[in-house]
């Protein structure tokens, strides 16, 4: 550990990115076998030298290790994540928070396409997006299809929709299904209802226009 | 109804642009800055190796590396002044927007307000149930089932806690008397990495 910091120090540029990658040691101290751990750690040096957030990597092995599950398998979740985050995170760019890497992570985890990330980042440029997409990963979680779900959601952005009527409309969605209505016909009653208070597209002064076509695709993880 | 927004003009955006730009560091504050840091971080330092190292470090080993951590960051925060210095001294975006005749009032657009953002929400958890013990774990606290107990109604089966939160989508369980225990009244997560389902929360509404 020393011999690490004493690099650091002589190369003057890593500091605060190592002192995060020892925070995330410390955590992991003890929680896992050896050589899960090294994987682990293996992956970390590539999140940081990727410039990805390492939080969601060292909380995943955790997850794991809180579940007892094998090591194997916290070693592939945790290689997966990484994909994953990379993917978030240039689809959010140009300065996505690591919130929203994270958001996005889970995001593509169920089915939404890098295309609705992006979209949802052009609505968006200068507010976090971790809120919309944990709602759109819940709606395409309660069995809405996740084309269906982007392009309900990124409407919504678009208009102006805030997070709390976001979260609003899910929880909605939720309960009527449990109620036994059909996911999407939850979903269309309620986005009409949140449609009445919200003003007409374009005049929220949000910006994006038509989404792509490819947000009405998307596989919904196996 | 017309749409009364006006476009901004060239002089405007490079009005925006220049009032975007950060305004001058002073050395002292840069110090001062470092100074709180090196403070704080030994402090978290201290009992993160009480909590965590099985072994932790000799003091002197321990002072030596944060002192040389701290030149670091001074140096560091030096160049990053000068070189902040250097590159906008002649900057052509400041100067057209202080040669100006007429004083320029723009609104600048809201940028990413992450003090906002990246405060944490309260959010409680209640668990209704009989039970000797109950901790919450989530993606919040490091999955770390000692780190979250839950406290217990007085003559009540209820048990809760409230937890500062970020905004966005979490996954936690009630571990009740060591045995996991998703949160009957939210919604499932599945768990295709370990296949152990939890409890979602949505987190956005303080």
């Amino acid at each position: 550990m020393s011999m690490r910091l004493c690099i650091v120090v002589a190369t003057l540029g890593l500091p605060v990115r190592l002192s995060a990658q020892d925070a995330g040691v410390a955590r992991l101290d003890g929680k896992l076998d050896v050589e899960t751990q090294t994987v682990v750690l293996r992956t970390l040096d590539s999140a940081r030298t990727r410039g990805l957030p390492m939080e969601p990597l060292v909380d995943k092995a955790l997850e794991g290790a809180t579940k007892r599950a094998a090591g194997a398998r916290i070693q592939a979740a945790v290689s997966s994540l990484l994909g994953r985050l990379e993917a978030a995170r240039d689809a959010l760019a140009p300065n996505p928070t690591p919130r929203d890497i994270t958001a996005g992570a889970d995001a593509l985890a169920f089915g939404a396409t890098r295309e609705a990330l992006k979209a949802m980042r052009a609505i968006r440029p200068n507010e976090s997006v971790a809120v919309p997409l944990g709602v759109l990963t819940q709606l395409v979680a309660s069995g809405v299809p996740v084309g269906r779900a982007t392009r309900v959601v990124a409407d919504l952005l678009r208009r102006g929709a805030r997070d709390e009527q976001l979260i609003a409309l899910n929880d909605d969605v939720r309960s009527y299904v449990a109620a036994g209505a059909s996911p999407e016909v939850a979903l269309d009653v309620r986005t009409r209802g949140l449609n009445a208070v919200l003003p007409p597209p374009g005049a929220a002064g949000v910006a994006g226009d038509a989404l792509p076509g490819a947000l009405t695709t998307g596989q919904k993880k196996p | 109804m017309a749409d009364r927004r006006v476009e901004p003009g060239p002089v405007v955006e490079r009005a925006i642009e220049a009032l975007r730009e950060l305004p001058p560091i002073h050395g002292d504050a840069i110090g001062r800055v470092v100074a709180a840091a090196a403070r704080s971080r030994a402090q978290d330092a201290a009992s993160d190796v009480d909590d965590l190292l099985p072994e932790p470090a000799a003091p002197p080993a321990r002072y030596a590396r944060r002192l040389s951590m701290v030149a670091a960051a001074v140096l560091l925060a030096a160049g990053t002044v000068a070189l902040w210095r250097a590159t906008h001294a002649s900057s052509d975006v400041t100067g057209a927007a202080t040669a100006s005749a007429q004083p320029i009032v723009v609104a600048v657009p809201a940028s990413r307000d992450l003090n906002a953002e990246s405060d944490p929400i309260p959010t409680q958890f209640v668990f209704d149930g009989r039970a000797r013990r109950v901790t919450l774990v989530g993606d919040f606290n490091n999955w770390d089932p000692r780190a979250t107990p839950l406290e217990q109604e007085p003559r009540s089966t209820l048990w809760s806690v409230t937890v500062p939160m970020q905004r966005g989508r979490h996954v936690y369980a009630f571990l009740v008397d060591s045995v996991w225990t998703i949160d009957k009244r939210a919604p499932v997560a599945r768990d295709p990495d370990f296949g152990v389902t939890g409890s979602v929360i949505l987190v956005g509404r303080p």
